[in-house]
């Protein structure tokens, strides 16, 4: 199982691909910009 | 909220494995992000840039930074998932559209000249021409293995599975030329080339 992190302010984009990510393979999002409330 | 940089100095991101990069980030640019990433000590995600907006341009500023992979924003879910996977195995991956315009981007020899190392760029001109890996091995004075792994290197780094595909960069960078008769050829007058005869008709 891999780490990912998602840099991407687009709260719609994000969610697709965190979705993607944990729906479809069996990694793990560690990170998410908007989620983070970096942007 | 915290300013856009300070999401480089968090904990995830120093212990992720593969960064999804949007090139176009509020106050950021994806490129400086990625630039920063990958000279942070004890950070070295792949970078993934996932992106509607890669020109050219971008692109050789993104092979200089040596980047893992390219997919654009309308390319389906089965290949943004594919490419997490081909990066996270160590191989570049380029959906289709951005392998074009990589293609376009590396017919620049500066682009080549920023990717590859000087032995690789010594030995690149001599595969174009055909030599096999034990022939540029007695030529250089180096293991055959040795070349066998520049070549393996050089090829992933331009995204290039076949040596017909090296063959016709290469001549489209000016890396080899076609003399008049049709000959192939390093080009004439470069120290590093000009060892080589043509050997391709």
């Amino acid at each position: 199982m891999a780490r990912i992190a998602i840099l991407e302010d687009q709260t719609l984009v994000l969610n697709l691909y965190r979705n993607l990510i944990e729906s479809f393979t069996p990694h793990e999002v560690v990170l998410s910009c908007e989620e983070d409330g970096a942007f | 909220m915290r300013g856009g940089w300070s999401v480089l100095n968090g904990w995830p991101l120093a212990r992720a494995d593969v960064a999804l990069l949007d090139l176009v980030l509020p106050d950021m640019d994806g490129l400086q992000v990625a630039k920063r990433i990958l000279e942070m000590p004890g950070m070295s995600p792949r970078i993934l840039v996932v992106s509607g907006e890669v020109t050219e341009v971008t692109m050789r500023r993104a092979a200089k930074l040596r980047v893992d992979g390219f997919v654009d924003k309308v390319a389906s879910s089965k290949i943004l998932l594919k490419a997490i996977e081909e990066v996270l195995a160590g191989r570049r991956f380029f959906s289709a559209t951005m392998q074009l315009i990589y293609e376009q981007a590396l017919k620049s020899s500066e682009v080549i000249d920023l990717l590859l190392t000087r032995k690789e760029l010594r030995l690149v001109p001599q595969m174009a021409l055909g030599l096999s890996n034990r022939e540029i091995a007695e030529a250089e004075g180096m293991a055959e293995s040795t070349v066998q792994t520049h070549r393996r290197n050089a090829m992933s780094k331009l995204n290039i599975r076949s040596t017909v595909d090296l063959v016709r960069h290469s001549l489209r960078s000016g890396v080899i030329v076609r003399l008049p008769n049709g000959t192939l050829s390093a080009p004439p007058g470069e120290d590093n080339k000009g060892r080589v005869q043509p050997v391709l008709g």
